[in-house]
């Protein structure tokens, strides 16, 4: 009696408090996670790019990163990094940016085509404590107002919405919102402009509708099923539309040729007798190997008016011949105005790349010397015969709105001489020519008189002497219809052997990348990268690159555990070879053979029937692997593996037999028949005496050296797949993999630490902050493809082994 | 009654102090405030993150000695109301009561002394370690005046 009623009691404790602990441990569990996608209740539903950030430190996410952080003993280190580049912005990470990291912040772009200087963009955090958020924000508006910043502000729907002016960059007098944000609802937006802001508060008023309703987003949303770091999406069918206009709308240019100098304001604002170039001129050294170094001197008279600077706007694609295009490339080393270093930004077009010049702060009036000095790499153009070569370039553009006084080039050689000069001026066409002197080392051009609006001078040099130069050419069609360029008598070098139906090749491209997503997720083992793909809905890729059939990969269990690299694919012939045959089965080559043709004069070189005797045996996994070692030797050590499976193992001896009478037969290799392994060495080849060759049950396995071989078929102790780095990694990798590769860190850690050289030079760039023991932690690194609902994926893991 | 008023106002203030905030935040959790809950809810991402079984059953029974703090004091309440010898209904309460307590005290050591990790990413006690503190006393008083009136009645 005594024993229940002391003991209902407690048992009834007990229970009450059992009862309590389960129910906040599932509350808890259940609230542990973050609010994964929470900011797209918040981000306006069209988003062509969008991004969205995990920000809440305390989710298991960031708790992972600081795991593998303090595995590599990174975590001090980039603490330091962040609080420094924070304290250049006069920030601090826990006074200024944590109360503004609540569970997710976004990025996005509503319209890729409305990013322009006065906004396009927006970006929303979600707020962990607003009256904290508030304390911040006051505070970074009192500094900012302190510093002599004018904030304005607007009211909009009851919330203010604070935002800065300035003045455009062509014009003083006008000017344009530059950055806004606002506060309200425990939601910070930060946009581009003031409209950008309002399209938040909008969301988040209910005026308007969330990215939670945009399907097309949706569908990857949907596909992301753990939490992640940072996860992405990129409408990318607007991208080829601009890809595709931008192409049709290029220009034809000169070889060689510069775009016109566009004198601020903008080119369509120009106006005539605003402002004149008084003189351009140039300088031009020529280096064989296919580099000009550039150097202009344009004297630009503004008069009264008031201007910030110029625009130059040089070309990145020109007409190489009748059927090529050719890519230049630039770099800008220096820029100054009368003789006194030139604040200068650049932006890259899709053909051009322009060159801002000028303080956005400070207006100049009168006369003015800029000196522009750039790098080229195009427009030096090989003979066939090697013996000489060309130089073309448009030295001014044509295109420009305003008048030049008189423009001059001057040209001077590193290498050979020059044999030939000639230069034209005028509008598009250069038909006129106008004045050229030479020497050997030199050439001098210059304009007859004054350059109109819409003309320009352009020079040909040829040089004797070799050039290494390899001008990178793409077919004409691909970058413009027009093309109409400068003649010239050198051949398309580097042509395609067959030609690309632009139309065709877009329709490709905007069907197989429709949209494009991505996250960064960490796990107690490391880190993930994961890309998704997927197809305009019901578009069937022609050409399938990606494969479809998923396979475990059991060639690890036949490869040593000290291998360094290891990929594997499935099924070559069905996944590979008869997708390529289909597509290019109506291609005519340039010789007008087909493929058909081709795969006749292999049969009649080698006896054998490629698609019969070779691919259509390919239809299982296949694997190659490698191990380099012995680094500080000055010629290392290597070994490698190459596995496949077999439809027909009778098949495939005869097929290897065959192939190796016939390459004894063309004295390339000396085939030994020591069974079970055919030896096959090669003759005058200094590295790679003989492999190893054989076919064990359904797998041909070939090896360097022959042990390799043996050891596989004699079976291994240790296999790479018995390794925790193997297991690990292809743990971090989805499951459903369509093709896999394998690099062990480790392993190549291990053959760094052998040399004194490599843990010397780390630490020595690393002012000893790294050493090779802070890498241990870091084993290794996986990919994989994996086959996605109308898509594809593509997944790359890095295994970070805990301390 | 006058214990069970006691005893029921404790368990109120040490539940209502372990969902306040306890401690702040300091370097990368920096203003966050975490209550007992929120504490125990980390604990658990540590342990979704953890490498080892042990570190992982470490990191669980953190989290259950956490919870077990409301959890006694809603059952002191519960003792008070059943038909139970006092001397056991005090017995329960305070232990719930110390129990608390020393959570409470092992919250502050482990936040304010340099040689735990928890000292790095925990900061200064909060309202809510203070509140949960006043229902822990306000518990043991009412235990032991339950276990006086125990006494009476042995």
């Amino acid at each position: 009696m005594r024993f229940l009623r002391i003991g209902i009691p407690v048992a009834a404790s007990a229970l009450v408090v059992s009862a309590i602990v389960i129910a906040l441990w599932m509350i808890g569990s259940a609230s542990g996670e973050r609010a994964k996608f929470s900011s797209l209740e918040v981000a306006p539903k069209d988003t062509e790019v969008f991004f969205a950030i995990n920000t809440d430190p305390t989710s298991p996410q960031w708790l992972a990163v600081n795991d593998s952080l303090e595995a590599i003993n990174a975590k001090g280190p980039i603490r330091e990094a962040i609080d420094q580049a924070l304290a250049e912005f006069d920030l601090e990470w826990e006074r200024d940016i944590t109360p503004i990291a609540g569970d997710e912040a976004f990025f996005s772009v509503p319209s890729i085509e409305g990013v322009n200087d006065e906004g396009g963009f927006v970006a929303g955090f979600l707020i962990a404590d607003e009256d904290k958020a508030q304390d911040v924000f006051d505070d970074l508006r009192t500094r900012a107002e302190d510093e002599g910043e004018k904030l304005l502000e607007e009211d909009y729907e009851g919330v203010t919405i604070h935002y800065t002016e300035e003045a455009e960059f062509s014009d003083a007098l006008s000017s344009a919102s530059s950055g806004a944000v606002a506060l309200f609802d425990e939601v910070l937006a930060i946009g581009g402009s003031a409209d950008d802001v309002k399209s938040v508060i909008d969301v988040v008023q209910g005026r308007a509708p969330s990215a939670e309703e945009n399907e097309r987003l949706q569908e990857f949303r949907e596909a992301q099923e753990g939490d992640f770091l940072m996860w992405g999406y990129a409408d990318v069918a607007k991208l080829w539309d601009l890809a595709e206009s931008g192409l049709a709308t290029s220009v034809g240019m000169e070889s060689g040729g510069s775009t016109p100098v566009e004198v601020a304001p903008e080119p369509e604002e120009t106006v005539p007798g605003d402002f004149t170039i008084t003189s351009f001129d140039s300088e031009y050294e020529v280096d064989p190997a296919g580099y000009l170094y550039v150097t202009e001197r344009i004297v630009v008279d503004f008069g009264p008016i008031a201007k910030h600077g110029i625009f130059r706007d040089l070309a990145t694609i020109s007409t190489y011949d009748a059927e090529n295009d050719e890519l230049i490339g630039i770099e800008t080393t220096a820029v100054s105005r009368d003789g006194q270093e030139e604040p200068y930004e650049e932006t890259y077009n899709f053909d051009s790349q322009l060159i801002k010049i000028g303080d956005p702060d400070v207006t100049i009036e009168g006369e003015h010397v800029y000196e522009i000095r750039y790098t080229v790499y195009g427009g030096v153009h090989p003979a066939d015969d090697g013996a000489s070569y060309k130089v073309y370039w448009n030295v001014t553009g044509e295109e420009w709105g305003v008048p030049i006084g008189s423009s001059s080039a001057t040209v001077t050689a590193d290498g050979g001489e020059i044999v030939e000069a000639s230069c034209w001026e005028g509008p598009f066409g250069f038909i006129d020519p106008c004045e050229s002197t030479f020497d050997a080392t030199t050439a001098h051009f210059a304009t007859t008189g004054a350059l109109p609006p819409g003309s320009g001078l352009t020079f040909a040099v040829t040089l004797s002497g070799p050039s290494t130069a390899e001008p990178l050419l793409v077919p004409s069609g691909t970058f413009s219809d027009e093309g109409e360029g400068f003649p010239s008598d050198e051949g398309g070098s580097d042509e395609l052997p067959f030609e690309i139906d632009t139309e065709q090749l877009f329709e490709q491209l905007r069907g197989t990348y429709d949209r494009v997503g991505f996250s960064v997720s960490s796990t107690s083992d490391g880190f993930a990268f994961d890309v998704t793909v997927l197809h305009a809905p019901g578009f069937e890729p022609e050409l399938a690159f990606e494969p479809t059939a998923a396979f475990e990969s059991h060639f690890a269990e036949s490869v040593p555990a000290d291998t360094m690299f290891y990929f594997a694919g499935y099924d070559i012939y069905g996944q590979n070879w008869l997708p390529a045959r289909a597509y290019f089965e109506d291609v005519e080559f340039s010789d007008g053979k087909t493929l058909d043709d081709f795969l006749d004069e292999f049969a009649d070189e080698t006896g054998l029937d490629l698609e019969d005797d070779i691919l259509s045996l390919l239809t299982g996994e296949y694997a190659v692997a490698g191990d380099i070692s012995g680094w500080e030797q000055d010629t290392p050590d290597f070994n490698f593996l190459a596995l496949l499976d077999v439809a027909d193992a009778t098949k495939a001896q005869g097929t290897l037999d065959d192939l190796g009478a016939y390459l004894d037969s063309k004295d390339i290799v000396r085939v030994d028949d020591d069974e079970p392994i055919q030896r096959w060495t090669f003759l005058d080849q200094d590295e790679i005496q003989a492999i190893g060759v054989t076919v064990n049950g359904d797998v041909v396995i070939a090896g360097y050296p022959t042990s390799v071989v043996e050891d596989v078929v004699n079976g291994l102790d240790e296999p790479l797949a018995s390794t925790q780095e193997w297991q690990r990694t292809v743990g971090l990798l989805p499951a459903d993999t369509t093709s896999i590769g394998f690099v062990s860190l480790a392993r190549i850690l291990d053959e760094a630490r052998k040399g004194d050289d490599f843990e010397q030079s780390l630490e020595e760039e690393t002012n000893g902050e790294i050493t090779l023991d802070d890498l241990d932690a870091i084993r290794s690194f996986g990919y994989a493809t994996t086959i996605r609902e109308n898509g594809f994926g593509v997944h790359f893991v890095l295994f970070v082994k805990d301390r | 009654m006058a214990a069970r008023v006691l005893a029921t106002a404790g368990a109120a203030l040490l539940t209502a102090g372990f969902f306040a905030p306890w401690v702040a935040g300091t370097a990368e959790f920096g203003a966050r405030d975490f209550s007992g809950f929120d504490l125990a809810r980390l604990v658990r991402n540590f342990e979704v993150v953890s490498t080892s079984s042990r570190e992982s059953g470490g990191l669980r029974a953190t989290a259950v000695l956490l919870y077990l703090v409301p959890a006694l004091a809603v059952n002191s309440v519960v003792v008070t109301w059943l038909r139970m010898p006092p001397r056991i209904a005090s017995l329960l309460i305070v232990t719930a009561a110390a129990y608390a307590a020393t959570v409470l005290f092992a919250m502050v050591l482990l936040a304010g002394v340099s040689w735990t990790e928890l000292e790095r990413e925990l900061g200064h006690p909060l309202i809510g370690i203070w509140l949960s503190a006043c229902g822990a006393a306000t518990l043991a008083v009412a235990g032991v005046l339950l276990s006086r009136r125990s006494g009476l009645q042995g």
